[in-house]
C-alpha cells in the first residue's frame, strides 16, 4: 500500500474520530454526563423495569438491562462515554463508506454532512443518547440492506447485527427497521426485525399504555427560526424543546443555508440512484420520515394523531414526531456529497460547511454537557439499600421525574435513583413542559399519591423505603416521614425505611413471555453472530455463485 | 453544473461562517448570565416542579 493509499483510507475514520472528540472533548474526563433523559450510574443494577416487567412503559427497553450488563464489565462512565463515543463516530464514520464514490473527499463531505447535523445536537443535548446510536447504525443497516438485495452472502445476519445496537430503545428499532425494509427491498427480512424488536415490543403489548391528547401539541416538532417548521425540519432539527436548541438554528441566515443544502442535494440524487439502483427506497424513506415529523402540521394531521395516541396502546412513541427526521438525514447528505463531487474546488469547503453552521455543537454544546461525580450520599444510600434483606421498592421524593441538583450545576436531569440504586424505585413519572402536567404512565402511582397525601400505610403498596432527595425544586409534606424510620441523614439523600409489613408486588405485564422475548431475540444475535463467524455461509454463498 | 454547485457552496460556506462565527463570539464573549441577577428568568423549579423542557408550540 501506497502512502497515498493509506492517507486515503485514514482520511475518513480520521475525520469521524476528530468530529466526535471536538464534541465529547470536555466530558472525557472521570465522571457522568447527566442532562435530560440521559442517566449512567456507576453500576446499574438489572431489575424488572430494565426487562420490561415493571409498571412503567418499555421505553428504555432493552436499554436498561444491556446497560446493567455493561456495567458489570466496566464502570458506568467509561461505558456512558463509549457509547457516546460509538453514536458520534459510528454515523459519519458509516455515511462515508456508503457513498458511492472512489473519491476521499466525496467520503468526507457524506460524514460531516450526517455527523454534524442539528438532529445529532439536538437528541446529544436532550441526552437522547440511544436514539444517537440508532442514527449511527443507519448507513450500515443500509449498506447490509443494499448488500442483502443484491443476494450477497451472509447479508440478513449483517443486517441483523448493525440493528442491534440501535433495538436498544423501540424508537430505535422502528428507525433501523425502516431502514431495513426500504433498502433491501424485501419483505422476508420482517420476521427476523419482529424477532430482534421482540425484548421491547413483547411487553409493551402485554401492558398497553395511552397518553393524553395534549401531549401531541408540547411534543411536536417547532419552528426554530423564521423559515417555520417545514425548513426546521428539512435541516434535520426542529426538535420539541427549544431549551436544547443551538442558538445557531435560530440566525437569519440558517433558513436560507438549510433550503439551499436541500437544494444542492437534490442535484446529487440522480446519481446515487444510479450508482445504486435500490436508493429509491432510502428517498422514499426519507420521504416518509418528514411527513411524520410535519404530521401533526399537516391538514387533520394534529387531530390524528390526538385520536392515535389515546385511543390506540404503543402510539404514545408518534408524540415527538421530529425522531423520524432521522430517516431524512442520511439521503440528504449522500446528495450533497454527490452533488458536491462534480464540484472538486469546493469539497474541502463542503466538508468543513455543516461546522461552519453549527459551530455550537463542538465542546460539549460550549458546556451544556459535563462530567460530574455523584456526591458520595448515592454510593451510601446504594449500600445501605444492597445489604439490606428487608423486602420492598424504594420511593423517591419529592414526587416528579426530573431533577436540578446544585452538584450537576442545575442541569435538568432525570431522576437518578431508579439506575443508581439496586432496587425498583418508584419515580412520578408525570412531567412537565412549559408548566403544564403530562400526566405519566405508571400503574403503581394513583395509589401510591393517595397513600401519600392520607398519610396511609406505603408498606401494603410494596414501598418498604423512601428515599428523600435534597437539594432539587419539590415539596414533601413535613408529615409524610414521621412516621418513618430513619436510616441515612446526608447533604443530598435521607433514607427512610417504612415501618410494619410490606406486601410483595407484582403489577406488571406476565413474566413468561416476556423473558422468552428476551431469550429468542438473545439467541437469534448469537446465530447470526454465528453465522457471520463461520465459513458456512461463506461456503453457500461460493455454491450460489457459482451456479 | 459542476461549476454552480462549486459557486453555491462556496457561497454557503461564507454564510455559514459569518452565521457561526457570530454564534460563536456571542457564546464565548457573552455575558455570564448567572451574575445578572436582575435580568435572569426565572429559574425551571420555581415553581416547584422541575420543568422538562420548552414546548416552542
Amino acid at each position: 500500500m501506497t502512502t497515498r493509499q493509506f492517507l486515503d483510507r485514514a482520511a475518513l475514520p480520521a475525520v469521524c474520530a476528530v468530529m466526535a472528540l471536538v464534541v465529547l472533548a470536555p466530558v472525557l474526563g472521570p465522571g457522568f454526563v447527566l442532562a435530560y433523559d440521559m442517566v449512567f450510574a456507576p453500576r446499574h443494577s438489572l431489575l424488572p423495569d430494565g426487562l420490561g416487567l415493571g409498571t412503567t412503559p418499555a421505553r428504555s427497553v432493552p436499554a436498561d438491562a444491556v446497560i446493567a450488563a455493561a456495567t458489570l464489565l466496566a464502570p458506568g462512565d467509561l461505558v456512558q462515554k463509549l457509547l457516546l463515543a460509538a453514536a458520534l463516530v459510528l454515523g459519519p464514520l458509516g455515511a462515508g463508506r456508503l457513498v458511492p464514490t472512489t473519491s476521499t473527499g466525496t467520503r468526507l463531505v457524506a460524514a460531516t454532512a450526517y455527523g454534524w447535523t442539528p438532529f445529532v445536537a439536538e437528541r446529544l443535548f436532550m441526552g437522547h443518547w440511544p436514539y444517537l446510536l440508532a442514527y449511527a447504525c443507519l448507513p450500515w443497516v443500509a449498506a447490509a440492506g443494499f448488500a442483502h438485495r443484491r443476494g450477497e452472502p451472509k447479508s440478513l445476519a449483517r443486517l441483523v447485527l448493525w440493528s442491534v445496537p440501535a433495538v436498544l430503545t423501540p424508537t430505535g428499532g422502528l428507525l433501523a427497521a425502516g431502514t431495513a425494509l426500504a433498502t433491501s427491498g424485501r419483505l422476508r427480512v420482517l420476521p427476523a426485525l419482529v424477532l430482534l424488536n421482540a425484548p421491547w415490543w413483547v411487553p409493551s403489548v402485554l401492558r398497553p399504555a395511552l397518553s393524553t391528547p395534549d401531549a401531541v401539541g408540547w411534543f411536536d416538532a417547532r419552528a426554530e427560526n423564521w423559515g417555520g417548521v417545514v425548513v426546521s425540519v428539512l435541516g434535520t432539527g426542529g426538535f420539541w424543546n427549544a431549551d436544547v436548541t443551538p442558538a445557531s438554528r435560530g440566525l437569519p441566515l440558517t433558513p436560507v443555508l438549510t433550503l439551499a443544502v436541500v437544494a444542492v442535494a437534490a442535484v446529487g440524487w440522480p446519481t446515487l440512484v444510479r450508482r445504486i439502483p435500490r436508493a429509491q427506497g432510502l428517498l422514499a424513506l426519507g420521504g416518509v420520515g418528514l411527513v411524520f415529523a410535519l404530521a401533526a402540521h399537516l391538514p387533520f394531521g394534529a387531530t390524528a394523531l390526538q385520536w392515535l395516541v389515546s385511543t390506540v396502546p404503543g402510539t404514545a412513541l408518534l408524540r415527538d414526531a421530529q425522531k423520524w427526521v432521522a430517516w431524512w438525514a442520511l439521503p440528504l447528505a449522500l446528495g450533497f456529497a454527490l452533488a458536491v463531487e462534480r464540484a472538486r474546488p469546493a469539497l474541502a469547503v463542503a466538508v468543513l460547511l455543516p461546522v461552519l453552521a453549527m459551530p455550537d455543537l463542538a465542546w460539549g454544546g460550549w458546556g451544556r454537557l459535563a462530567a460530574v461525580q455523584y456526591p458520595a450520599d448515592w454510593s451510601t444510600v446504594r449500600e445501605i439499600l444492597a445489604n439490606d434483606d428487608r423486602p420492598g421498592d424504594v420511593l423517591a421524593l419529592p414526587l416528579g421525574a426530573f431533577r436540578r441538583f446544585g452538584w450537576n450545576d442545575d442541569r435538568t436531569q432525570l431522576d437518578p435513583a431508579p439506575r443508581f440504586l439496586p432496587r425498583t424505585t418508584v419515580i412520578d413519572d408525570t412531567v412537565y413542559v412549559d408548566g403544564n402536567a403530562v400526566p405519566g404512565e405508571d400503574t403503581r402511582l394513583p395509589a401510591i399519591r393517595e397513600a401519600l397525601r392520607r398519610n396511609g400505610d406505603l408498606g401494603a403498596l410494596g414501598i418498604g423505603w423512601v428515599l428523600v432527595e435534597h437539594g432539587t425544586p419539590g415539596r414533601i409534606d413535613a408529615g409524610t416521614t414521621d412516621s418513618l424510620t430513619e436510616v441515612h441523614r446526608g447533604t443530598w439523600l435521607s433514607l427512610y425505611r417504612v415501618p410494619g409489613p410490606v406486601s410483595a408486588n407484582h403489577l406488571g405485564p406476565p413474566r413468561a413471555p416476556v423473558v422468552a422475548a428476551d431469550v429468542a431475540a438473545l439467541l437469534f444475535v448469537a446465530g447470526c453472530l454465528l453465522w457471520q463467524a463461520l465459513p458456512a455461509g461463506r461456503l453457500i454463498g461460493h455454491r450460489r455463485h457459482e451456479e | 453544473m459542476g461549476k454552480i454547485v462549486a459557486a453555491v457552496v462556496a457561497i454557503l460556506a461564507g454564510l455559514a461562517l459569518a452565521a457561526g462565527g457570530t454564534v460563536t463570539l456571542v457564546t464565548v464573549a457573552g455575558p455570564d448570565r448567572s451574575v445578572d441577577f436582575e435580568n435572569a428568568p426565572a429559574a425551571n423549579g420555581s415553581a416547584g416542579v422541575v420543568d422538562y423542557g420548552t414546548s416552542g408550540n
